[in-house]
């Protein structure tokens, strides 16, 4: 045989998609060497030491010959270490003595990187990847092992675990049987956060009012802010929202589980169960916030936060455009980030949490020696159309040490969970999940007001001079509170409480 | 009525203060609609620009009460008790004359360029400043002198320990004015000032009737700083003006007192609200009037 071809379809991650690549390995006489094509980049360009290393590891013997390795499509630049097993496999099926027939190679799908002793290695967004496979047909992929349970959350396809190269090709020479998936490991769901010291609501002192917000805030997904002295215990209920999150639905996990495999090394192992929650320093950067960075874009923490819960403490010391940056993920739930390649888009449907400190020395209000302007001008940094997508804003003035205790953790996640649910059968068929996403154009079909609390709405919009937006966010707190307290009518004393927990807080 | 500017010497027989006090301005623009307020009895009300709701409603409701008693409301034209007074005496329908420390062609602070055109079209404003002068810091305590000298007496509403009411007070001791002060809350840090006058001799301001003997008028009887005729309020929402007793309190604090829910708490904060007998700023409620006097 002087020239041989075979080809093998795998998949790239770029940001948090797959793309799909066909990998074809092409052997012919000449003089020995090896050539990759199609734009690989230097993880891409290493596959050949890897494979050769590998196989030669393997007791599988390396053709030496001239060999061609083309990516397809071409113009597609592709990134990662995840094409190692199938370039390796195009190559083993080439053998002279034990080929493997491309009826057995063509239908699948195979995504993994090689150590160099031939064991498979994981590789982040497995779910992605083998999800662009199977929309393009393939229903039998070959992951690594520690994969396996990530990809078998694609409908529709056979996984096939890959342990070392000998066995994979063994395997599908059928001489030995495929690995069984592997058992979930105990901490099954945990999404790697920030902090894990939950606590629990109760630890928190007074600030009924906060809680209530806090509820509101994860029933309905409003964004609440925290402005006041430092020691009022602004941080303390903040970090508690992980504690009354509701569970994710099976769509949402899947979601969820798609980002949070595609930007953890080495892959997650199973669905994520519990909701995001993502805590930044305020040092960080815009990029690193809502996305972006050198080369193909990375998704930022709002996308890590997708479907769960987005602290920023200390607000006023983020970079000023950091955090205009999140304007738009705050109104449409989606970052774009337009580059001359191209434009990715990244999910970032969370709800924001902010803390801030009313002026910059941070010191007890009775020490506090900062000039008016110095506070209006630490407080100017919040621009007007940032703090107008807050629904929930609060001044929090610490607690006299005698105020009660609050209600726990579990009951409150309780009612956040059959608030959800209300929502949840109110809003089927509509675009939203949350009332608050609700546009104002939809209020009159799905928050109806009763003539009493019409009114009342009127009344309190008129007295405190609010914009048509700041109408529409107390109209739909007013609904979460409602929710929250299982009752299907909005009363006045809701608007009431809607539009005390949305204050002026610059005043 | 025209808005006029004119330049007044201390030498012109017009010029607003007759007595030839040490530091006496020599010249003074001045710009607005409402001369006539340079004919009246003058009541200089001072304060601080950090004041509380319940100060700032003090000040309107003070310069409100002059308004209607033909005396002309004196201030700085700052953010706070000055604003406050001034808006009250132009809601009250009297002239307001405004002291500023800037040209007259500038407007400081750039918050008050309403109040600012309020006060050409009904009352005054007032500087020794030569046009286009800016805001620099030392002119400020130097303005206060004219507050001072124009005033036939001075109420210090709500003032810090150390602040420009303070310096405006000593002007007014030194130019033979008499100072009022109303006394506050010991937790209340705005009304340090007022106290410390209090304690050094000022005379306490407990009503706006307490003004009248100085202006040679017989004593009246107390009118009570509520002018507007408020609606009549909830036997619950009574209870919630009671439990602030006079003092800031926060809503939490508040519901866990009268026992009310959260949401029935907003709803009887929400009927004050629209009472005016409460102000809310910085997660605090501020009772303006007490539940005893409906």
């Amino acid at each position: 045989m002087t020239v041989a071809r075979a080809a093998v379809r795998s998949a790239i991650l770029e940001g948090i998609d797959g793309h799909l690549v066909t990998v074809e390995v092409h052997i012919s006489a000449g003089l020995p060497g090896y050539t990759v094509v199609g734009l690989p980049d230097a993880a891409v360009r290493e596959s050949r030491d890897r494979v050769r290393a590998a196989m030669l590891s393997s007791q599988i013997e390396f053709p030496n010959r001239k060999i061609t390795v083309g990516l397809a499509p071409s113009s597609l630049r592709k990134t990662g270490s995840g094409l190692d097993l199938a370039i390796a496999l195009g190559l083993t099926a080439l053998d002279d003595e034990h080929p493997i027939s491309d009826e057995r190679l063509t239908p699948l799908g195979v995504l993994g990187e090689l150590g160099l002793d031939g064991r498979v290695r994981a590789i982040p967004g497995v779910l992605a990847c083998v999800d662009t496979l199977a929309r393009s047909g393939v229903r039998e992929v070959i992951v690594p092992e520690r994969n396996a349970r990530e990809a078998a959350l694609v409908p529709g396809v056979t996984v096939r675990v890959a342990r070392t190269l000998t066995e994979v090709w063994a395997a599908l020479r059928n001489e030995v049987p495929w690995p069984e998936l592997p058992e979930p490991e105990p901490d099954e769901g945990a999404i790697p956060t920030f902090t894990d010291d939950g606590g629990d609501l109760a630890d928190v002192r007074g600030l009924a009012q906060a809680q209530r917000a806090l509820a509101v805030a994860a029933a309905g997904s409003h964004h609440f802010l925290m402005i006041g002295p430092p020691g009022a215990g602004k941080t303390m209920l903040a970090r508690r929202i992980s504690t009354i999150l509701a569970p994710l639905a099976d769509d949402e996990a899947l979601d969820v589980t798609r980002v949070h495999s595609a930007v953890t090394r080495g892959g997650i192992d199973t669905l994520c169960r519990a909701r995001p929650f993502r805590a930044p320093h305020h040092t960080i950067s815009t990029a690193a916030l809502v996305g972006g960075g050198t080369g193909r874009p990375h998704p930022g923490e709002v996308t890590l936060a997708h479907r769960g819960a987005l602290f920023l403490d200390e607000l006023g010391e983020f970079p000023p455009a950091a955090i205009e940056a999140l304007r738009q993920p705050l109104e449409e739930g989606v970052v774009r980030i337009s580059r001359l390649s191209g434009t990715s888009a990244f999910p970032a449907r969370f709800v924001l949490i902010a803390c801030s400190n009313p002026c910059p020395c941070g010191l007890d209000p009775a020490k506090c020696r900062c000039s008016d302007a110095a506070r209006a001008r630490y407080l100017r940094r919040l621009s007007a159309p940032l703090l107008d997508r807050f629904d929930l804003r609060l001044w929090i003035n610490p607690p006299r040490a005698h105020e009660g205790h609050s209600p726990a953790s579990p009951i409150v996640r309780a009612q956040v969970v059959a608030a959800v649910s209300r929502q949840t059968a109110r809003l089927t068929g509509s675009p939203w999940q949350r009332n608050g996403e609700i546009p104002a154009h939809a209020f009159e079909a799905l928050l109806p007001l009763s003539p009493d609390a019409l009114d009342a709405w009127k009344a309190i919009c008129d007295r405190r001079d609010l914009s048509g937006r700041g109408a529409a966010r107390i109209r739909r707190v007013a609904r979460t509170l409602a929710d929250l307290d299982d009752r299907n009518d909005i009363t006045p004393d809701d608007l009431a409480l809607a539009a005390a927990l949305r204050e002026d807080v610059t005043q | 009525m025209t808005i006029e500017r004119r330049t007044l010497r201390a030498s012109d027989t017009h010029f607003p203060i007759t007595e030839p006090l040490p530091d006496r301005p020599e010249v003074l623009h001045l710009e607005g609609a409402g001369w006539g307020a340079l004919d009246a009895p003058r009541v200089a009300i001072v304060g601080t620009r950090a004041a509380t709701p319940q100060g700032l409603a003090d000040a309107h409701a003070l310069g409100h009460w002059c308004a209607r008693h033909g005396i002309t409301v004196v201030s700085g034209m700052a953010i706070g008790i000055d604003g406050a007074a001034h808006a009250g005496a132009l809601d009250g329908g009297g002239p307001s004359i405004g002291v500023i420390a800037t040209g007259l062609d500038i407007e400081y602070p750039r918050r008050h360029a309403t109040l600012y055109a309020r006060m050409r079209a009904h009352g005054l404003i007032v500087t020794e400043a030569p046009l286009g002068t800016r805001p620099h810091a030392w002119r400020f305590p130097v303005r206060n002198r004219i507050i001072a000298a124009l005033a036939d007496a001075i109420v210090v509403i709500e003032a810090t320990a150390r602040g420009g009411a303070r310096i405006t007070a000593d002007l007014a001791l030194e130019y033979n004015r008499p100072v009022f002060a109303l006394p506050g809350s010991r937790r209340n840090p705005a009304a340090e000032g007022c106290n410390a006058l209090l304690a050094d001799g000022a005379h306490p301001l407990l009503d706006p009737t307490d003004l009248l003997p100085t202006f040679g008028y017989a004593a009246a009887e107390p009118c009570g700083w509520d002018l507007q005729a408020a609606p009549p309020l909830s036997a619950t929402a009574r209870a919630v003006l009671g439990a602030c007793a006079g003092e800031p309190a926060t809503a939490d604090a508040l519901a866990a007192q009268v026992g009310l829910s959260l949401p029935t708490l907003a709803g009887v904060l929400n009927e004050l609200d629209a009472a005016g007998a409460i102000a809310r700023r910085r997660g605090l409620i501020y009772p303006l009037t007490t539940a005893t006097r409906r």
